[in-house]
């Protein structure tokens, strides 16, 4: 640049003048996904809505309303510095802890569909307690991490930040092990990201895979010994051959096949599909990619997996040239979360993985999902303001 | 804004390159991950996307219901309904529904006024009911009654919309509970008016009206059975209910040739006369000589095809009850069985005609030979006697007499290999094609076995097989100017709106003779009634031609025979072609082929024939009639009567 050779005061224009990264392009893609996630809910869910009596469009406004408290979130996070959460690490992360106290042990515990997962709230209204926990488990590795630095690598905070997480997602696991699943792998990775120890993590990642097998190979005596709840186990024998057990829930995974299936390259046209009209369960939420498949064919399955890799991308540069440690953490758990939720909605809806309930970021129907991923980007999106441009 | 100049120390506490290689290995594998699994979704597309579309497709069709079609009416050639289809209903238990209960320990709140609606227009048992209903609690269709009337249906539905929407003076519903569970069916069943009437050219149809056995109702059962619709409701695109129904399309209406006077007076004929002269089977055939229609058909066997198992039409309660399984089977298909069509015999003299055609035909013989008979012929060291002694005989007396000796002289003239070819010309030993099933075809000498002395009695019709069909086909044939006809049962094939399918006009299948040999046939067919063997046959009025036949059949000890009369009238122009064969009649004393006598079969002919011409409106000429004065008579015949 023909600048370079300026003097000062060229240097000083543009310091005066400097620059901030607002990833507009993040947050396009990001209020992109969800007048997509839009349009997929309505179409998936119209049908189950007028078999419970309701009108049409009752899951598409509910979703619209979280939308614009989402969005409203997300771009007034953005606004403000991010290093202002830093107070709320601990006190977010006992609030989270002590809501899931509350819902696994007290009345305020709201059961639907069989799970307790929801926390009662005033006006009639409810929230996941799993999303909140997600978040502040974010907030708090990222702050302590960022602040124990080197030390990390002492055993005494090793082992204390495992305890946070592990406590995190041990109450949320009682009743929702995807959820808690997640919860436990966004704080071992950013733990893993932080720390210079490999072989605690490679002698974990070797114990899972090894569980895995072990459930996989001997899952009868498994169930047995009572490590699993049988219905965990029928999910399992499911997931091996959905076939076989259809009557045990294979059923449901067939039908999502059957929509994937169906169709083809295009697919049958938005709105067109067959499968969301009573076969694919939770169509709207726990299923919705495979109505998109249906609907839009393996090229709108591409294009959606190749906007949640640019989007992973763009958090990726954002982690990298975030001014600290604290803000890079934060971009990095909220990328694990949204990713690792990506893989997992697709593997479940694909049969590569047992189904357990993963809903898809910013698509599939879930008020507080859709509500506390949007605050993540708004964080994120924060984070990128604070990034010099030079 | 803070500021954060980056220091030394700062940089600790920025995302350090180590991070940085972690994180972007860490994204390489995630999307390898998701790479990985859009492959799996083009995998599931390519390996089971067809298996699964057709799936996917399939689960929208939701309930599908068949409306049966009715089956096609059966006419007579006047459009007289013989046979036809009525809609009847079936009922049926839904029990799911009756015991329906809102929690399991309470009792089900409708059961018991719907219990009560069954017993009180049905007269159903109570208990029976409650049986069903504890058998199968689970199933939705039990069927309880089957073929109700539509008014004994209504009578039902009336009951049950009454008490479920009775008010009383307030409005407010007085029942609690509600008639439920409980819905009809609709089917068809086959109903024959006019019971036994032509039963044997009709067949029957089975339970449901749907397969068609023997006569009509079988060889014609593609035409008469239509084609089920069906309804079906699916989902379509916007996710509403959408029932789509097609149309069932009913059978075919099938005009027969038949008419229905004439088969009743037929019928009444063999009737009065099998329950005088006991036999074993009697066969009528009422033909149009000149272009082969069937007008009546009929045997001695009778019974009801709207209960074609019942056997007390045809069979004694005695013989009834003297029979095993295997016989009672065998008596019901004896009993359903067409012995005009479906059996052979000896046609006897009846066949002389023909062996005279053909020797016409290659000039063996002419109308003015002259034959000897002296009582008999030995043949190949056999001899074959003759009914009498009939010394000289015209060509045209060798038939009146019925004279065996000159038939066999005749047949001496041509060779085995021409009267052979002359019997498959007529149509003998092979199908006549007639729109029955299970037609018989006979069994003829081959060239190979056929001996001097078979040629010879063949030639008066011993010694081969055929059907009464076949016989009556070539014998119109014989008379009518030589113009072989197919015998056939049905004129025209109507859709169920009476419009014409299409008609079926006569088949002309050949000329088997010659005018010329037609003409001297007819004459001389009608001198054997007026002057010769057939005197019995006369109507005094009328002009009939006619041919007896004695026959013995095979084996000979066994001294059964056959007794036939094949008449037509008017003989220079027949209207009507009546035969008429008597199956071994039971005889008093023994007899041999030299003694017995066609008289009985020819009664039957002239009676049946007497009745017949009339309605046929065939001209009396009642100066013929001798002592019959004639009543009063229509005034532009008086004329006539001067003599």
């Amino acid at each position: 640049m023909s600048d370079r050779t300026q003097g000062k005061e060229t240097r000083s224009a543009l310091l005066r003048k400097e620059r901030s990264l607002y990833d507009y392009s993040m947050l396009f893609v990001v209020l992109f996904l969800c007048c997509f996630g839009l349009i997929m809910v309505y179409s998936a869910s119209y049908y189950s809505a007028r078999v419970k009596g309701l009108p049409d469009t009752y899951y598409l406004r509910q979703q619209a309303i979280w939308y614009v408290l989402g969005t409203a979130a997300m771009i007034g996070l953005s606004l403000i510095d991010y290093h202002f959460w830093q107070f709320f690490a601990i006190p977010g992360y006992l609030v989270g802890v002590v809501v899931m106290g509350l819902i696994n042990w007290t009345s305020l515990g709201l059961e639907l569909n069989g799970k307790k997962r929801w926390l009662k709230l005033p006006f009639d209204q409810s929230i996941q307690g799993a999303e909140i926990v997600k978040l502040t488990v974010i907030l708090m590795m990222a702050w302590m991490l960022a602040r124990l630095a080197k030390r990390v690598d002492e055993w005494i905070w090793f082992v204390a930040v495992l305890i946070l997480v592990g406590v995190a997602a041990g109450l949320v696991l009682i009743n929702n092990l995807s959820s808690g699943i997640i919860i436990g792998a966004i704080g071992l990775y950013m733990l893993f990201l932080s720390s210079r120890r490999k072989w605690p993590f490679i002698v974990f990642a070797v114990l899972v895979v090894t569980a895995v097998a072990a459930v996989l190979i001997f899952s009868d005596k498994i169930v047995e010994m009572g490590l699993l709840e049988p219905y965990q186990m029928e999910r399992i024998n499911v997931w091996k051959d959905p076939e076989a057990y259809a009557d045990e829930g294979g059923y449901q995974v067939l039908q999502g096949l059957y929509a994937i299936g169906s169709g083809g390259l295009f697919g049958k046209g938005l709105g067109n599909g067959t499968q969301k009209l009573g076969f694919v369960p939770e169509a709207s939420n726990d299923m919705i990619f495979s109505i998109l498949c249906e609907e839009l064919g393996l090229f709108g399955a591409f294009c959606l997996i190749a906007l949640f890799l640019f989007l992973l991308y763009r958090m990726m540069l954002v982690a990298n040239n975030a001014p600290d440690r604290f803000g890079s953490l934060l971009v990095v758990g909220v990328m694990v979360h949204i990713g690792l939720q990506t893989v997992m909605h697709i593997a479940v809806v694909t049969g590569v993985m047992p189904n357990t309930g993963v809903t898809l970021p910013f698509i599939s129907y879930g008020g507080t999902s859709v509500l506390f991923l949007m605050a993540e980007i708004g964080l994120v999106l924060s984070v990128s303001r604070r990034i010099r441009l030079s | 804004m803070k500021t954060s100049q980056p220091t030394k120390e700062n940089n600790s506490r920025k995302f350090n390159i180590y991070m940085q290689r972690k994180l972007a290995f860490t994204y390489l594998v995630v999307a390898a991950v998701l790479f990985a699994l859009a492959i799996k979704t083009v995998m599931i597309t390519r390996n089971n996307g067809e298996e699964y579309s057709r799936i996917a497709l399939a689960q929208r069709g939701y309930s599908t219901e068949t409306s049966v079609s009715r089956r096609g009416t059966i006419t007579d050639r006047n459009y007289t309904m013989l046979a036809y289809s009525e809609e009847v209903y079936n009922l049926i238990l839904d029990p799911s529904v009756i015991l329906y209960t809102l929690r399991e320990s309470e009792p089900s709140p409708n059961k018991n006024c719907t219990l009560d609606a069954l017993v009180s227009c049905y007269g159903f048992s109570r208990a029976d009911l409650e049986k069903v209903l504890a058998e199968k609690p689970d199933s939705a269709y039990v069927r309880y009654a089957r073929r109700l009337s539509e008014a004994e249906r209504d009578i039902f539905l009336e009951y049950q919309e009454s008490y479920n929407s009775a008010k009383d003076e307030s409005g407010k519903k007085l029942h609690s509970d509600k008639v439920t569970g409980v819905w009809f069916e609709s089917e068809y069943k086959r109903v024959y008016p006019y019971k036994t009437l032509a039963a044997t050219v009709l067949g029957f149809s089975g339970a449901d009206a749907s397969e068609g056995h023997w006569g009509l109702e079988e060889y014609y059962n593609n035409e008469l059975t239509g084609l089920d619709g069906k309804s079906y409701s699916y989902l379509n695109n916007d996710g509403f209910l959408e029932r789509s129904t097609v149309e069932p399309v009913n059978g075919h209406t099938i005009v027969s040739t038949i008419d229905f006077t004439l088969q009743r007076i037929v019928e009444e004929h063999i009737a009065a006369y099998k329950a005088e002269n006991p036999c074993r089977d009697i066969g009528v055939l009422l033909m149009d000589p000149s272009n082969g229609e069937i007008l009546a058909m009929a045997t001695d066997k009778r019974y009801d095809p709207n209960q074609p198992m019942e056997m007390g039409l045809s069979y004694t309660a005695e013989e009834l009850a003297a029979m095993d399984e295997d016989e009672l089977g065998q008596a019901r298909n004896a009993m359903w069985r067409n012995f005009t069509v479906n059996d052979t015999y000896v046609p006897g003299s009846v066949s002389k005609e023909l062996t005279v055609a053909l020797a016409l035909e290659e000039n063996k013989v002419t109308p003015d030979s002259l034959f000897e008979c002296d009582g008999g012929e030995n043949i190949m060291g056999t001899y074959v006697k003759c009914s009498g002694l009939h010394d000289t005989l015209t060509l045209r007396e060798a038939l009146m007499k019925s004279c065996n000796d000159a038939l066999m002289n005749i047949a001496g003239r041509v060779s085995v290999m021409t009267f052979l070819r002359y019997q498959y010309e007529f149509g003998l030993g092979r199908k006549t094609g007639i729109d029955l099933p299970g037609e018989a075809a006979g069994i003829l000498f081959s060239e190979s076995s056929m001996t001097a002395l078979d040629l010879a009695t063949s030639s008066f019709g011993q010694g081969f097989t055929s059907s009464m069909v076949q016989m009556a086909a070539a014998y119109s044939a014989l008379i009518n100017g030589g113009y072989y006809y197919q015998p056939h049962m049905v004129r025209q094939i109507l859709d169920e709106n009476g419009g014409l399918v299409r008609n079926i006009t006569p088949v002309l299948v050949r000329q088997i003779v010659t005018e010329d040999t037609s003409a001297f046939l007819r004459e001389a067919a009608e001198a054997t009634v007026s002057e010769g063997s057939g005197y019995t046959a006369m109507i005094p009025g009328y002009s009939i031609g006619g041919k007896t036949g004695t026959a013995q059949k095979y084996p000979l000890e066994d001294n059964k025979f056959v007794i036939s009369f094949m008449a037509f009238s008017p003989a220079q122009d027949a209207k009507i072609l009546i035969y008429v064969v008597v199956n071994e009649p039971y005889f008093e004393e023994p007899q041999d082929l030299e003694t017995v006598s066609a008289h009985d079969a020819v009664v039957l002919e002239r009676e049946i024939m007497e009745s017949v011409l009339p309605y046929l409106g065939v001209k009396r000429d009642w100066s013929q009639v001798p002592d019959v004065q004639p009543a009063p008579a229509p005034a532009e015949d008086t004329q006539t009567q001067q003599d």
